[in-house]
């Protein structure tokens, strides 16, 4: 059984605060061995329980990297990074996964669905791995199917799906145990634009119903146009912060 | 070592080597023309160091199993070779009289034939020397330790045998020579003289007509003397004295120019000159040193023949895994290629490409694998050396150059001809599909004339060989025939709407029925049937196997996921762990048959040995009914063994039951009415005390006899009629491995006729008969050849033959051990030399098991190709799966989740392969029980289901260590970087 560290304050500051996440000073240095790449330069930044965030900016600007690090995908060198009131920095790579499994869904670009698994079996996946009898993760799969408008989809293969409905699929399989945050890495980046609207429909729909939180990696301004606040990011950094409209100058 | 499958070798390595240098210098051009392909084949062998690994490990099998099986057919042609030269040294030819004993060594004939040979033949240049020599067996005592030898070889020899054969030497090397002897002196082996404890100084008394006659041992010689390594050499004329053939001798030796060896290649020079000189005065001549040669190298292409024969089955396996290995590597460059291909890369250079790094491994791999089957040969020699240690045989392990190029050339032209066909098959993508790596799209049905052109042609083929098969009395055609057909009708229906699970899974099923059907209800009963049917018995059943596993994995896998998937935690692993192996088919079913071909061989043969070796447990069945046998000296023999038994005071009498005689002669025989060559065979009469206590049965009997007994009372009491071993008569059914030929084959029937015709085998020098009355049934181990009584057998011989050999069955209870000494002890006088029959079916059956596990170890050598099957899929898997893998990390699978689930697919492979092997080899083993109780009663089914479990378990730990590897590589992807690479 693992035990996350529920330091009373910083539960009491995200009551006080709503902030589900905080970064401080984040760097992440890639060392190939020849070249020594800084994708993040000392990232700070705060986001709000059930508030839905895009990070957008050019390719290579440490979008991906920085939504790895904070989903604790990878490792950072320097500085902090709290979820939920966890400093996920200081857990094991064991206790990191199993506060993924919990706490977290993902949604990528290329959907990253299990081409062996059918569209039920893919979705249920996240609760057979918290332990969920397979009878109630089937349950639970079949009603997140229904919220993404897939039901009657759940025995077909992967492979049998349009983009739209792979993505569908995976949005299902990110939000079917429930997380507190949702990241999503260009999740209308393999669409049409009509699939990408009808995509973000699904997502936005979802944030107001259940208040989790979206952080979106994209290049879609349409995407950033759909979410309450916009990061922009430029070399490692955080270029400009933007709440509905109002353009925040980032803190260095 | 001369012949592969009836190939000559010299030939065979000299065309192979032809072949593979042609392939190998046409690839060179090719590359050089090919630059740029060249290029990318050459850098894609070290992208992958592990996997390369792998693939070499895979295809260097065939020439390892090659090699291997080559070293020991040469070593055990090698050491026949030494033994035979050891035995004779330089005689080349022996003239001897008629014949009186199955040795052949009592036919006296006047000395004067030596000298007027050697003024015949002395001068011809191909004749080093001629000497005349006496050779017998005596018993002999000493009286000091009180030691006997019941039948120490005695040797005659004089200065003309000193002049021109080895000199006699003793264990400093100093030469002993036999004219320096005084009247009553002899030379000792070192191994005589240790049996019998006694030294130099000592006295030994060698006994004729039941008079002792003392010898002082006036020397220990160790080398110089041929024949038997318990032996004495006196001077002739005291040989001749002692056994009171003034003037005669019963053996003239030649020995031609050259060494030991090189000697016989002037055999037939002499013998041409030999033959006529001897004409009409009853000497024959026989090449002894060419026939020994000839008997090695035979021996040598048996053992080697054998190994070959049960290398198919992994050989198989491995082409598979190949083919396997190419489409995989194929599949994991499919981007490249297809990007490749839109470049302007035609379907030409993809296959060269790939046939470039196929040659790079099939070269390699294999010269590591001919090096690699010396090592695994020289191991094997060493344990076939321990396990015929008892019966003085000794291997010296030998490999000729020639054997390592054939062995090095099958394993690369093998490869090379997999390779350019899986190069082909992958040449055809689709550029598109490739790029984007988007599966292959199913072809509709109704458009896959492919399809439809396979079905209607294994249809038309099946017919063709179920019809060949009828026509030629061939089981092989005939079984193969109607399996084409079950497969093609299967097909057929497929392509006209049968869903695929049912087409496959029927003709799965009908492929496994059909060779699992006995052969009385499959029609093959009365068919010839060889060794070959057990390869392809074993190749059609994996492959039904397979087809219906495959085309049922669903079933099976729901079957796993419903036992285990109730265990907390291990549902999710397991659901991605068992939805791999059913998304690819291709892939599971070629791990599969491999593991499953392999696993059947292995289940088949210990099967086969275990139920053989249960005939063991019965020592009476394979004597005939009888505890032990003995021999006496033809010098000194028994007159009446019952009485002499009775006056012998050391045994009671009434432990012993029954007692038969048994005189044997080597006579020269062929089928009356045919005109094939006479040949030798030993000739056993037996009294009415043998034939009213055997107990053998026969597999035939000739019209009017309706029981054994009934054969061997009129065989006893009526002139002119034999018995013979089942050896004699060809069966339809021949599973036997190897050729051993017998003495005499008879013509116009075969054993499953059941009723044996009226023949007659006639003596060549006499012109006597004998008809054929019955053959013997399998196990009838104590008959080697002809037997008759021995009225018969004197009136064939023109002379009478006295009885040597005994056979003793012993009272339930008493000690055969003990009364077997007290034989010898008693009737020492006779050179009584006695066995315990138990003892020795034991010491045999012991060598038997040794050399079945041997062989049982060789063919788990194929295990090596299912492993590394299951590793490089393994390897594949991690490569191919990595996003996969990144995105179920990411979700909250943990390190070991991924480990365990990679481990679970591989295990699963694994275990329903070696599943499906113990089944079929069990049913198969169950089915072949049928042949073998018929041939061989008493036969028994006996499962070793210990060692099977073994094998089982070496075979599943071996494959769970080999994924264990890209297991834990695939546990320790790292999501972020997995999911960087969108």
């Amino acid at each position: 059984m693992l035990h996350y560290r529920h330091d009373g304050g910083e539960q009491e500051m995200v009551r006080q605060n709503g902030h589900i996440i905080e970064v401080k000073g984040v760097h992440k240095t890639y060392d190939t061995g020849a070249v020594k790449v800084q994708a993040l330069r000392g990232v700070d930044l705060s986001i709000k329980k059930g508030e839905m965030v895009a990070i957008m900016g050019p390719s290579g600007c440490g979008k991906t990297t920085l939504l790895n690090c904070l989903s604790g995908l990878d490792d950072i060198n320097q500085g902090e990074v709290i979820v939920d009131g966890n400093h996920i920095t200081q857990m094991s790579e064991r206790q990191r996964t199993h506060f993924r499994a919990q706490s977290m869904g993902f949604i990528f670009q290329s959907f990253n669905l299990l081409p062996v698994l059918n569209v039920a079996e893919n979705v249920e996946l996240p609760l057979l791995l918290s332990d969920v009898s397979p009878k109630v993760a089937r349950q639970k799969a079949l009603g997140a199917l229904f919220m993404v408008g897939l039901s009657g989809q759940e025995n077909k293969r992967p492979s049998e799906l349009s983009g739209g409905q792979q993505q569908r699929v995976a949005i299902a399989r990110a939000l079917v145990n429930e997380p507190a945050i949702v990241w999503g890495d260009e999740p209308t980046g393999n669409l049409d634009t009509e699939t990408a609207t009808e995509v973000m429909r699904v997502l936005r729909k979802l944030n107001k119903e259940k208040g989790q939180t979206f952080v979106l990696v994209t290049h879609s301004p349409d995407v950033g146009a759909d979410a309450d606040r916009i990061i922009h990011m430029r070399d490692g950094l955080i270029a400009s912060d933007q709440h509905n409209g109002t353009t925040v100058p980032a803190a260095h | 070592m001369n012949k592969l499958f009836g190939l000559p070798l010299a030939p065979l390595t000299g065309g192979l080597a032809i072949v593979m240098c042609l392939c190998v210098v046409v690839l060179t051009i090719s590359s050089l023309r090919n630059r740029v392909m060249f290029k990318l084949a050459s850098r894609n062998v070290p992208r992958r160091p592990a996997q390369t690994a792998l693939i070499l490990l895979g295809l260097m099998l065939a020439a390892m199993l090659f090699s291997a099986s080559f070293t020991i057919g040469d070593t055990v042609s090698y050491s026949i070779r030494n033994m035979a030269t050891d035995q004779l040294g330089q005689i080349d030819v022996m003239i001897h009289g008629q014949a009186v004993d199955a040795a052949g060594s009592q036919g006296y004939f006047d000395q004067q034939y030596a000298a007027d040979l050697s003024q015949i033949i002395g001068d011809d240049s191909n004749v080093e020397g001629v000497a005349a020599a006496m050779n017998a067996g005596m018993p002999v005592i000493s009286p000091t330790t009180e030691l006997n030898e019941p039948n120490i070889e005695l040797w005659g020899l004089d200065e003309s045998w000193e002049r021109h054969f080895d000199p006699i030497v003793d264990s400093r090397g100093e030469r002993l020579i036999v004219a320096d002897l005084q009247a009553g002196q002899a030379y000792l082996s070192s191994r005589a003289a240790e049996h019998l404890e006694v030294r130099m100084g000592d006295t030994v008394s060698v006994f004729t007509d039941g008079q002792p006659f003392p010898f002082a041992v006036a020397g220990i010689y160790s080398d110089g003397v041929p024949g038997d390594e318990i032996s004495m050499v006196v001077p002739l004329a005291e040989a001749q004295s002692l056994l009171g053939r003034p003037e005669q001798v019963n053996l003239i030796a030649i020995t031609n120019t050259g060494n030991a060896i090189h000697g016989a290649t002037h055999t037939d020079e002499v013998m041409a000159i030999l033959e006529p000189a001897l004409e009409g005065t009853g000497l024959t001549a026989e090449a002894v040193k060419q026939e020994a040669l000839d008997v090695a190298t035979e021996a040598g292409d048996a053992f080697m023949s054998v190994f070959v024969i049960m290398a198919q089955f992994s050989v198989a396996a491995g082409v598979l895994l190949i083919f396997l290995t190419f489409v995989m590597l194929a599949a994991e460059r499919k981007t490249e290629l297809g990007t490749a291909r839109a470049l302007g890369t035609q379907h030409g250079h993809v296959i060269r490409m790939f046939t470039y790094e196929g040659a790079i491994y099939a070269l390699a791999a294999s010269a590591i694998g001919s090096i690699l089957g010396l090592g695994i040969g020289w191991g094997m020699v060493r344990l076939m050396a321990a396990a015929f240690s008892q019966f003085d045989v000794q291997f010296s392990f030998h490999s000729r150059p020639g054997s390592l190029i054939i062995a090095y050339c099958l394993g690369v032209l093998l490869t090379l001809a997999v390779v350019a066909f899986s190069a082909w098959r992958v040449s055809k993508l689709n550029i598109i599909r490739a790029m984007k790596d988007i599966p292959e799209p199913q072809i509709s049905r109704a458009r896959d004339w492919k399809g439809l052109a396979l079905a209607v042609l294994a249809i038309a083929l099946g017919v063709l060989f179920t019809c060949a098969g009828f026509s030629s009395d061939s089981g092989t055609a005939y079984m193969v025939g109607v399996s084409l057909a079950i497969v093609g009708v299967c097909l057929l229906a497929r392509r006209f709407g049968l869903p695929d699970r049912l087409a496959f899974s029927l003709a799965g099923i009908g492929l496994v029925a059909w060779w699992l059907l006995p052969p009385s209800l499959s029609g093959a009963r009365d068919m010839t049937r060889g060794m070959e049917m057990f390869f392809l018995a074993g190749i059609m059943l994996v492959l039904g196997a397979t087809f219906l596993a495959i085309h049922n994995m669903d079933l099976i896998l729901k079957a796993v996921a419903l036992v285990f998937g109730r265990v907390r935690g291990l549902s999710a692993v397991l659901k991605t762990a068992i939805s791999y192996p059913m998304a690819n088919r291709f892939r599971t079913g070629a791990a599969l048959a491999m593991f499953c071909l392999v696993i059947f061989t292995l289940v088949v043969m210990s099967i086969i040995n275990s139920s053989e070796n249960s005939l063991y447990s019965d020592p009476r069945r394979l004597s005939g009914g009888f505890d032990i046998s003995g021999t006496t000296s033809y010098v000194n023999p028994v007159a009446d063994m019952n009485a002499a038994i009775q006056d012998a005071g050391s045994i009671d009498s009434d432990d012993i039951e029954a007692v038969g005689a048994i005189s044997i002669i080597a006579l020269k025989l062929r089928q009356t009415g045919t005109d094939t060559e006479y040949l030798t065979v030993p000739v056993q009469g037996i009294d009415d005390g043998y034939a009213n206590s055997v107990s053998y049965g026969f597999n035939m009997m000739a019209e009017g006899y309706s029981s054994a007994d009934e054969v061997w009372q009129a065989m006893a009491h009526q002139p002119g009629l034999a018995v013979v071993s089942s050896s004699f008569v060809a069966r339809k059914v021949n599973y036997s491995l190897g050729s051993s030929a017998p003495y005499l084959l008879l013509d116009g029937f075969m054993q499953e006729d059941k009723v044996l015709p009226v023949v007659y085998v006639e003596e060549e020098a006499t012109g006597g008969r004998l008809r054929v009355i019955g053959v013997l049934k399998d196990i009838a181990a104590y008959v080697p050849g002809i037997m008759t009584s021995q009225a018969s057998l004197d009136s064939l011989a023109r002379q009478p033959i006295v009885p040597t050999t005994y056979m003793f069955r012993i009272k339930d209870g008493a000690d055969a051990k003990s009364i077997s000494k007290g034989l010898e002890t008693g009737l020492v006088q006779n050179g009584m030399d006695s066995v315990v029959i138990a003892e020795e079916v034991r010491d045999i059956n012991k060598a038997g098991m040794m050399l079945n596990n041997l062989l049982l170890g060789f063919m788990g050598l194929g295990l090596i190709v299912g492993i590394a099957a299951l590793g490089v899929i393994a390897a594949r898997a991690v490569v191919e799966r990595r996003k996969q893998i990144g995105a179920l990390r990411a979700i909250g699978f943990q390190r070991e989740a991924v480990q365990l689930a990679f481990l679970i697919e591989s295990s699963f492979v694994a275990l329903l392969g070696i599943s499906l092997g113990v089944l079929l080899g069990y049913a198969l083993s169950f089915s072949l029980m049928d042949t073998m109780s018929e041939q061989a009663p008493g036969v028994s089914l006996v499962v070793p289901w210990t060692r099977i479990a073994f094998i089982a378990a070496v075979a599943y730990l071996a494959s769970l260590i080999t994924t264990f590897l890209p297991a834990r590589q695939a546990s320790r992807v790292y999501p972020a970087e997995a999911l960087r690479y969108e």
